[in-house]
C-alpha cells in the first residue's frame, strides 16, 4: 500500500496536544505532587520550556540540514539501515510498554471507578480492541478523532477545574516552591517524558498538509499542553493539598467526585469518565500506531497494518504481566517517567547532531560547496 | 484449562494473521520483513499464551 497521507496542521495540533494533556487523567498528577509537593504545578511548565527549547533547536537543525526529511531518514542516511533498525526497535520497544502501562492504568481506573464487578481481562480486551481498530485505520483516523475530541477534551478539563471551585484553598499552594528549587527542577527534568509528542512530530510532520507548519504545530501543541497540565494541577492542589494529591492515583475522579453545584448537579464523575476514556484511546492509539509505523519504515514493510493486531495483542499482554496496579505505578514511575527522557529527547538529537557531524565530514572529504541533504526515497510511504 | 484454549482463540487468530503476512513477505522475496513478522507472530502468541497460563490454570 502506497499512499501518502496529508494532515491539516489543526488535526495534528489536536492530535499531538490531546497526547500530552491526557496525562491529567494519569499518574502524573501524583508523580507531580510527589516530587514537588505544593509546586507540582511548576513542572509541567518547566518541563514545557525545557521541551519548546529544544523542540526550536530540533527543527532550526532539522529544516537547516535536513529539509523535508523525517527522523527515520535522517537516520538512515546517518548510519545506515542495520544501526537505525536497532535505535528503532528502542523507540518501538518503549512504545509498547507506554502503551501497555497506560491500558492497565486506565482498565484499573474504570475497575475501580465505574465497573467494579466487571473482569479486568473483558475491559482490557474492549478497550484494546478500541485502540487496535483506530490505529488500524493510520494517522488519518487517529488525528480526525483527535480533531473531533479535543473541543470536548479542553471544555471538560477547564470546566471541571472551574466547577470545582467552592473547594478551592488558595493557601494550599503555599509555600510558593514546594519542597525546594532543586527538586522542582529534576522533577520536571525526570517526568519530560511526557512531552514525547516532539519525538512523534519529528517522525511525521512530512505527513503535514504544509510542512512549512512543522514549527508552528510544535509550539502550539506544547504551549496549550502545558498550560491545560498546569492549570489542571493548579486547581487540584488548591482543593486537595499536596500530600493528599500525592497519594491520589486518579487525579480527574477524584476532582469529579468533589463537584457540588448544588443538591442537583454534585458528583459529575460519571459524566467525565467519557471524558478520559476517548482521550486515553486517542492516546494509546497514538503509540500503538507509532510502534508500527517504525517498525514498518525500519524494517521496509511495504505496510504495518498487519502488525497492529500483533502488537495490539502484546501491548495487552505485557499490561497483565503484574499482579495489581501499585506494581505497574512503580514500574511506570522507575523506568517510562524516569528514564522517558534518553528516548524522547536525547535520541532525537544524537541522529541529528550526527548526521550534521557526517554531512561537514562528508563536505570537507570532497572539498565542495555547503549542500544541503536531501530525502532519496521521496517522503515517506504508507502511514 | 478449558478457559484458557478459549481465551487464546482470538490470539491463535492473531497469530495466524501475522504469520500469513510473513508469509506473503516471504514470497515477495523480503526476508527480513518476514523474519521480524514471523517474531512478532510468535513474541505475542507467547507472551499472551504465558499471561493466560499464569491466570487460567
Amino acid at each position: 500500500m502506497k499512499t501518502t497521507t496529508k494532515l491539516a496542521s489543526k488535526e495534528l495540533i489536536a492530535m499531538l496536544t490531546i497526547f500530552v494533556a491526557s496525562n491529567a487523567f494519569l499518574m502524573y498528577p501524583r508523580y507531580a505532587s510527589q516530587s514537588a509537593l505544593e509546586a507540582a504545578w511548576m513542572e509541567p511548565l518547566a518541563a514545557g520550556l525545557m521541551t519548546l527549547l529544544l523542540f526550536l533547536v530540533m527543527e532550526a537543525l532539522l529544516s537547516k540540514f535536513f529539509p523535508g526529511m523525517d527522523l527515520v531518514q535522517v537516520s538512515q542516511e546517518t548510519f545506515g539501515k542495520f544501526i537505525t533498525l536497532l535505535l528503532t526497535l528502542i523507540v518501538v520497544a518503549y512504545f509498547v510498554f507506554s502503551t501497555a502501562s497506560v491500558v492497565r492504568q486506565f482498565t484499573e481506573n474504570v475497575l475501580i471507578t465505574v465497573l467494579p464487578s466487571t473482569p479486568i481481562l473483558f475491559v482490557g480486551a474492549v478497550f484494546m480492541a478500541a485502540v487496535a481498530y483506530i490505529a488500524f485505520t493510520g494517522l488519518e483516523g487517529i488525528c480526525r478523532t483527535a480533531y473531533f475530541v479535543q473541543p470536548i477534551l479542553i471544555i471538560g478539563i477547564l470546566g471541571l477545574c472551574l466547577m470545582t471551585a467552592n473547594w478551592w484553598h488558595p493557601l494550599y499552594l503555599f509555600p510558593i516552591w514546594g519542597s525546594g528549587i532543586v527538586r522542582v527542577a529534576s522533577g520536571s527534568f525526570a517526568y519530560s517524558s511526557i512531552f514525547v509528542n516532539v519525538l512523534l512530530l519529528c517522525i511525521i510532520f512530512p505527513h503535514a498538509h504544509h510542512p512549512r507548519d512543522f514549527r508552528a504545530i510544535g509550539v502550539v501543541s506544547i504551549v496549550v499542553s502545558t498550560v491545560l497540565l498546569s492549570a489542571f494541577l493548579v486547581c487540584y492542589h488548591m482543593v486537595f493539598p499536596a500530600h493528599a494529591a500525592g497519594k491520589s492515583s486518579f487525579a480527574l475522579y477524584e476532582l469529579a467526585r468533589m463537584v457540588y453545584l448544588g443538591r442537583f448537579i454534585q458528583r459529575l464523575e460519571s459524566v467525565f469518565v467519557f471524558l478520559w476514556v476517548t482521550a486515553a484511546i486517542v492516546k494509546m492509539s497514538v503509540t500503538l500506531w507509532g510502534a508500527g509505523y517504525l517498525l514498518g519504515r525500519a524494517i521496509g514493510w511495504q505496510t504495518f497494518r498487519p502488525a497492529i493486531p500483533s502488537l495490539a495483542l502484546l501491548c495487552f499482554a505485557i499490561s497483565l504481566w503484574k499482579a495489581d496496579l501499585l506494581q505497574v505505578m512503580a514500574l511506570d514511575q522507575k523506568y517510562l517517567m524516569q528514564w522517558g527522557w534518553t528516548v524522547a529527547f536525547v535520541l532525537p538529537i544524537f541522529i541529528v547532531l550526527a548526521g550534521i557531524v557526517r554531512h561537514y565530514a562528508r563536505r570537507g572529504r570532497m572539498g565542495g560547496p555547503h549542500r544541503r541533504m536531501t530525502s532519496r526515497r521521496g517522503g515517506p510511504q504508507h502511514v | 484449562m478449558f478457559k484458557f484454549l478459549l481465551a487464546m482463540l482470538i490470539p491463535l487468530g492473531i497469530f495466524i494473521y501475522t504469520w500469513s503476512f510473513g508469509h506473503w513477505m516471504q514470497i515477495k522475496r523480503k526476508w527480513m520483513g518476514a523474519f521480524f513478522a514471523y517474531a512478532l507472530a510468535l513474541c505475542s502468541a507467547s507472551t499472551t499464551g504465558i499471561i493466560f497460563w499464569r491466570m487460567f490454570v
